[in-house]
């Protein structure tokens, strides 16, 4: 915008709200989203810089393969976390993914619409419930449940990853109903007329054709699973040790964050931030993932 | 000063320092060796932030500002003293440490060395894991900070407050 000399500011602003306003919406909607463009990338860049003298000092083999995690002394392996986040994901997802995409086959087909619908409201109402009330809930409840039944702590892998599932459950669910609802009805219809049962043409019709954008809401929910702290954090035990067994206390990469992050100062800070770049990872890994998945499907 | 704590259904009312050192560090790994059933034992500590944890390492575990003693990996980390509490109340097989304020009948603290942990043997210095409480100011004290200080150190705030959970500063004499 340049200005002639003599035309006041006034005039000028007269004109571009009267003569340019496409001009100035567009100039606002391209500050919001370079906004949010720029937030990421500082983000990024932030946590990244404030890894790096971890990951100079430590270096990478024993800083990000190591699951030798004892920071006083200098140890600040994250393999141990990383192998939990991982594990507890996985583990919610063998049970979540089912469940999910069970529950959204019903609303979305068996059901009679009424009661598809309240189903569906109630699991949508589950994501609205904040993350320190199911831990809490998962503490009070859960841990003990586990605890009675095992013997052991109750706090633990086990008990981690269930309130994972519940965690990811709305988003499987939601995502795959979707999906399903967008199948287009002659594909049913067709299904029907050929003389298939309600379950042949739900296992063999409907399930194949939504197939991606299933896997995609289980990918997604694997995301929410990734990155869920407090809830995790209160019934995981926040052990430092590698477990793969469910009832041993261990930790994820975003509870071991948020226990030492109150203390932490230089070497052990930064390790921490490299954490979190691992997280980054994670679950730039997954979107890459579903872009992956949704071109299959485009090409298919 | 700081209690070692069981459930109170573990048969074991005292134990050494060797004994505290090989549990807290993991070395020790099941109960029998210490007098107790045959199960797993399960350490609860604070976490890295926590000024009980780094009194208890010190000087029950033994690490110094240059030495440091780790805690076991498999050791449950909990952020207070409440929590601590909780864990150790519901959990037959588990040791950990808490604020001598804290311990309540869901809980039963053991002694140390053969010594009980009672406000007497903290403040004679035979208990050896407890600490003085520090206030700190800038310069020295005037005006409101000092007639707070001052309201600290009465003996209705001695009696009411600090005996409740902690130790009269007049019957401390920790070396």
């Amino acid at each position: 915008m340049s200005e002639g000399p003599g035309i006041s500011p006034a005039a000028t602003m007269r004109a571009m709200v009267t003569g340019d306003r496409d001009r100035w919406v567009k100039l606002l909607m391209f500050c919001c989203a370079s906004v949010s463009f720029l937030g990421v990338l500082l983000i990024f860049l932030f946590i990244f810089r404030e890894s790096l003298p971890a990951i100079t000092k430590v270096g990478i083999p024993k800083l990000f393969l190591s699951t030798d995690w004892r920071p006083a002394s200098g140890h600040y392996g994250m393999l141990a976390f990383t192998f939990g986040t991982l594990f507890t994901t996985v583990a919610a997802m063998i049970i979540a993914a089912p469940l999910g995409i069970g529950a959204a086959v019903f609303i979305d087909q068996v059901a009679p619409e009424k009661v598809g619908r309240g189903v569906r409201r109630v699991i949508e109402l589950l994501a609205g419930i904040p993350s320190v009330v199911i831990g809490w809930f998962a503490l009070t409840l859960l841990v003990p449940f586990i605890r009675s039944v095992t013997g052991s702590s109750g706090f633990g892998m086990l008990a981690a990853s269930l309130v994972l599932v519940v965690m990811s459950l709305p988003t499987i669910t939601t995502l795959s109903a979707e999906s399903l609802r967008a199948v287009p009805v002659e594909l049913k219809e067709a299904s029907a007329a050929m003389g298939a049962t309600r379950w042949q043409s739900i296992y063999k019709i409907l399930m194949p054709s939504a197939r991606e954008g299933l896997i995609i809401a289980v990918v997604l929910g694997m995301g929410r699973a990734i990155g869920e702290t407090m809830a995790v954090q209160m019934v995981i035990g926040n052990a430092s040790q590698a477990t793969a067994s469910l009832l041993q206390p261990g930790s994820t990469l975003t509870t071991r964050i948020v226990q030492d992050m109150g203390e932490a100062s230089g070497v052990f800070r930064s390790a921490l931030f490299a954490q979190a770049l691992m997280l980054l990872l994670l679950s730039v890994f997954l979107i890459i993932s579903i872009r992956l998945i949704s071109r299959e499907r485009k090409h298919a | 000063m700081i209690a070692i704590v069981v459930n109170p259904s573990m048969p074991i009312t005292n134990l050494s320092d060797a004994q505290i050192k090989a549990i807290f560090t993991g070395k020790a790994k099941n109960w029998k060796a210490f007098g107790g059933p045959d199960k797993q034992i399960v350490v609860v500590i604070r976490d890295q932030a926590s000024g009980t944890r780094e009194i208890f390492d010190k000087k029950a575990l033994g690490a110094t500002d240059t030495k440091v003693v780790e805690s076991a990996g498999s050791a449950i980390q909990c952020s207070s003293n409440g929590v601590m509490r909780e864990i150790v109340g519901s959990t037959s097989n588990a040791i950990g440490y808490i604020s001598f304020g804290y311990v309540n009948k869901n809980i039963k603290a053991i002694s140390f060395n053969d010594v009980a942990p009672t406000v007497k043997n903290a403040a004679t210095g035979l208990y050896p894991i407890a600490r003085y409480l520090h206030l700190f100011t800038k310069g020295e004290a005037k005006g409101a900070v000092k007639g707070y200080i001052d309201f600290m150190l009465s003996d209705k705030f001695q009696n009411d407050i600090v005996a409740r959970e902690y130790v009269k500063i007049k019957d401390v004499n920790i070396k």
